[in-house]
């Protein structure tokens, strides 16, 4: 996990209270996702549960599975380490079966907002690789777009 | 010591950010607590760190790593999420290989 000079963006990201309603996709239901989801939808499972059939169906579907900076943050001691571990199975998994993946701050307050590098370090913890964190960590950012 | 040999290391400059305000001895136990309970004893003196300097009047930090545990170490900054209580934390802003550069960009 190599750290470049410069790299360093002072871009912060936005907070939760300033997405629109339903911008995140909930349902745990693989059925239910692989229906009713939109293409390019973002899913939020905030147990980070690591279900086979529910990655499956995210990958299928062309969603994103998006991991909070903040969800981590929150946490002190052994539930954020389990947290952690939890993501880092999802992660995997997600790599295994081509689920896309999204890593944002999920802030509730303003200062909370993690900058583009931390998040970039953040998805390199979880085990991506430096390409797919970068892809990872600019993915929000497209999404907005398409809302927008 | 040859050049290559030498122990590789990277300074991270971190500042305070926050709703509320946090004493210096706050952040400094703030910042050692994260660290050690983010990488353990163990990991702590593998990665060499060391708070090397922090300025309460500017609210900034530098921390020094091991090159290779640099992006471990602003991960573990950056989950950071209150200071004693305080809704406060840290935010990573620039990293270097010398403590002179850093200050020079800050």
């Amino acid at each position: 996990m190599d750290l470049h000079e410069g790299e360093i963006s002072g871009t912060n990201s936005i907070c939760i209270s300033q997405l629109p309603k339903n911008f995140f996709f909930s349902s745990m239901d693989a059925a239910q996702l692989l229906s009713g989801a939109k293409k390019c939808a973002l899913i939020r499972s905030p147990q980070y549960d690591a279900q086979e059939g529910w990655v499956s169906a995210a990958a299928q579907s062309g969603c994103a599975i998006v991991f909070g900076v903040c969800d981590a943050a929150r946490l002190a001691g052994f539930k954020k380490a389990i947290l952690v571990s939890k993501m880092r199975m999802l992660v995997a998994m997600c790599k295994k079966y081509g689920a896309k993946i999204c890593v944002c701050s999920l802030a509730q307050k303003e200062y909370e907002a993690r900058n583009e590098h931390e998040r970039l370090c953040f998805a390199m913890y979880l085990g991506l690789e430096r390409k797919e964190a970068k892809e990872a960590v600019g993915l929000l950012g497209k999404k907005l777009k398409v809302v927008q | 010591m040859k050049a290559t040999e030498r122990f590789k290391k990277r300074y991270v400059l971190f500042r305070v950010i926050g709703e509320q305000g946090a004493t210096e001895s706050e952040v400094r136990n703030c910042v050692h607590e994260a660290v050690l309970s983010f990488f353990g004893e163990d990991g702590v003196s593998c990665a060499a760190f060391k708070l090397v300097h922090y300025g309460h009047a500017k609210k900034i930090g530098i921390a020094r790593v091991q090159r290779e545990q640099a992006g471990k170490m602003v991960a573990c900054i950056s989950l950071v999420n209150s200071i004693a209580g305080k809704g406060a934390r840290l935010e990573c802003v620039r990293s270097s290989g010398t403590v002179a550069a850093l200050l020079r960009k800050a």
